[in-house]
């Protein structure tokens, strides 16, 4: 199988800037049931499901849907191809292409949610408590990597302009990061969908140089 | 129940807590004369059992999260916030246990839909901790972070803001 090369950085490629109110965001999921990854109680994603357990729910990766499309999310990198393409890089990296069976193979045993740029963008959760108000923001971040030039983070802002891993005191770190996790499974439990919406291409001059 | 297992959830919680070792198997309804509630026990009971059987089937696949703690004190908690969801007579709920040792509850009452996550394991050993959040729509209405005693107060006053009774509380 041969790499989708139209998902890699390259050289004339830049940082995205554009607004991608209209565009979407897609992730992969550790199983292809869907029984099990949609809630059909609650017509919800099952928060088991929003990132794997070995991942930060506070930094969670996504794709831009578009040029990465859904069918994408069948690339699996073995350990020694994760060492060498999942890796933050520049936009317009020249990057060698990964090779099937050395660097990637395919699992079928994944499916995907996706949600929208617009319910995700500055979304706002405030916490009320006398003692502790807490606001936390949602960023989406354009973050290329080496396997995938359409790769963006989500991750949260607080109202002092402080990330996360900013803050010093553990105790406080790990009780705003409970609340962060909880803003990122309800955001996507509220606004997620599993079946692959309607989406556009993004205008070349968002991410070319030229 | 052993007060030993009860943690710190407050007096007024406690003193509406149904026992259930020693439940008949009917919820009584206290608010009875409002028309905004459509009654009926079958209905919360078998949601209760329908989200206690779900809870003991993920706590058997999720053991190495809970460590050494004691599956019937696990159950205890899950009770008292389920129980606590379920007098709001939800049209729709359902539980998932996450990779944090938490239990993320969903509940649909009409066209608000609800988020409590209740956390089971606290490494600095003080009370449970819950995160409730509150949507109509696209409209997130309310979120409040504290301890489950204290969410729960601030869950039931927001359904009777709402004129939608809460039984335990109302």
């Amino acid at each position: 199988m041969k790499y989708p090369v139209e998902i890699l950085p390259k050289p004339g490629y830049r940082i995205i800037d554009c607004d991608l109110n209209e565009h979407y965001l897609i992730r992969f999921t550790d199983t292809n049931d869907i029984n099990e990854i949609w809630d059909n109680e609650t017509n919800t994603v099952n928060p088991k499901h929003i990132c794997s357990p070995r991942e930060q729910i506070n930094d969670l990766s996504t794709s831009l849907l578009g040029v990465y499309k859904v069918a994408h999310i069948f690339l699996q990198f073995t350990p020694s191809g994760e060492e060498k393409y999942v890796i933050y890089c520049a936009p317009d990296e020249d990057v060698e292409t990964p090779i099937y069976g050395g660097d990637f193979v395919t699992n079928d045993n994944r499916h995907y949610w996706s949600a929208p740029m617009s319910k995700l963008l500055n979304r706002e959760f405030k916490y009320e408590r006398d003692n502790l108000p807490l606001t936390a923001i949602c960023m989406v971040k354009h973050t290329p990597m080496k396997w995938n030039f359409w790769h963006f983070s989500l991750r949260w802002k607080l109202h002092t302009g402080e990330f996360l891993e900013d803050i010093d005191n553990e105790k406080t770190r790990k009780k705003i990061a409970k609340k962060i996790g909880q803003a990122v499974r309800v955001t996507i439990a509220q606004f997620a969908i599993i079946q692959e919406p309607e989406h556009s291409l993004l205008p070349k001059g968002c991410y070319c140089k030229n | 129940m052993p007060n030993e297992l009860l943690g710190n959830v407050t007096l007024s919680y406690l003193s509406s807590y149904i026992d259930w070792s020693q439940n008949s198997g009917e919820l009584v309804n206290r608010a009875t004369d409002d028309p905004l509630v459509s009654h009926n026990p079958f209905k919360s009971n078998r949601q209760f059992i329908k989200l206690e059987q779900s809870f003991n089937k993920q706590l058997v696949n999720s053991s190495e999260i809970f460590g050494d703690q004691k599956e019937f004190s696990l159950r205890e908690k899950m009770k008292n916030s389920a129980e606590a969801l379920l007098d709001c007579l939800p049209d729709k709920i359902s539980l998932r246990l996450t990779d944090e040792g938490s239990i993320f509850y969903t509940v649909i009452k009409g066209d608000l839909k609800v988020y409590l996550q209740h956390f089971l394991i606290d490494e600095f050993d003080e009370s449970d901790e819950a995160i409730l959040s509150i949507f109509q729509g696209d409209d997130n209405l309310l979120n409040y972070a504290g301890e489950l005693s204290e969410v729960i107060v601030q869950f039931s006053t927001f359904f009777s803001s709402k004129n939608i009774s809460v039984r335990q509380l109302a």
